[in-house]
């Protein structure tokens, strides 16, 4: 290849301070992850049914949650679902249930992204360990739900199509403790 | 906040979606229940278009309350807009979501009130 045979627009790296030219389309495809993520809570939410999150019957969180026990992934947390979440659910079925609700309705406007995907990321690690070794189920899925929130924290996907993009320009302005907190939040 | 508006709107179509799959009845919701998410998309929709504080602080407002609506109803067991934590979560969605842009609004134009009432 002669010397000038190559002419490209895109700048090449060139070390770790180099920025690289990212398609537009790269914030609009992080959005649709973030909107369908947050979606994915939503319906999940849906099925979190109080005051007793399905004990009576044997479904809902409680079959789920007691799939940890009869098929255990790592032996702390089965331990833990047997002797802490199961007796108490009545209270720990509200805290599940609010944080599904609270992941969907932040995911699907995009504010405080990251940490919102952060606890994405804790809550589908919990939900792994108990059903990852249950009959039927696809190992991947969860793999793939933790990664897609993974995504989102490390790419601040808020900052596109999400309320992030339009208050984070504000609390870097803002001088106040909650304005600097939701900056890294965000 | 238009944006807010449409897809509240939008989230009232699932009211005819539970005889359908479920990867498309995504959200539970009774007829009660929709016409709070239209008629709320609606105001948003007309606030974010007018740039009306006033109506926004109004769907704010009342998406707050159908959150709150939605909880005692999860909490006690007794019917009111129908649905599940699943329209619980859209509704806390409209109401965090019109406030957040209610504020950024008014930190971008201090005025704004003073204008639209």
């Amino acid at each position: 290849m002669s010397d000038g045979a190559v002419s490209t627009s895109v700048p090449i790296a060139t070390g770790p301070s180099a920025t690289v030219q990212l398609p537009s389309s790269t914030g609009a495809g992080l959005a649709v992850l973030r909107i369908a993520l947050g979606v994915l809570w939503v319906q999940n939410a849906g099925w979190k049914v109080p005051p007793d999150f399905g004990r009576s019957g044997d479904r809902g969180l409680y079959f789920w949650a007691s799939e940890a026990v009869e098929y255990p992934v790592v032996a702390p947390y089965s331990w833990f679902v047997e002797t802490v979440f199961l007796p108490q659910l009545a209270i720990v079925g509200w805290a599940v249930l609010l944080a599904e609700v609270a992941l969907g309705a932040f995911l699907v406007l995009g504010l405080a992204t990251r940490a919102w995907a952060a606890v994405g990321i804790i809550q589908t690690t919990a939900i792994a360990l108990s059903v990852l070794n249950a009959p039927d189920e696809w190992h991947w899925g969860y793999i793939l739900m933790g990664v897609g929130h993974l995504v989102l924290l490390l790419s601040a996907a808020g900052r596109t199509w999400g309320i992030d993009g339009l208050l984070r320009p504000v609390w870097v302005r803002s001088p106040g403790r909650v304005a600097r907190l939701m900056t890294v939040l965000s | 906040m238009t944006v807010i508006g449409i897809g509240s709107i939008i989230t009232a179509v699932f009211v005819f979606t539970p005889s359908l799959p479920e990867y498309i009845d995504l959200v539970d919701l009774e007829p009660a229940g929709a016409v709070t998410f239209l008629l709320l998309g609606l105001g948003s929709v007309v606030a974010g278009i007018r740039r009306s504080a006033l109506l926004s602080g109004a769907a704010a407002v009342g998406f707050a309350l159908a959150t709150l609506v939605q909880l005692a109803q999860l909490a006690t067991g007794v019917v009111l807009l129908g649905g599940d934590a699943s329209s619980l979560s859209l509704f806390l969605a409209g109401a965090v979501g019109v406030t957040c842009l209610l504020w950024a609004n008014r930190a971008a134009d201090p005025d704004l009130d003073s204008r639209n009432g």
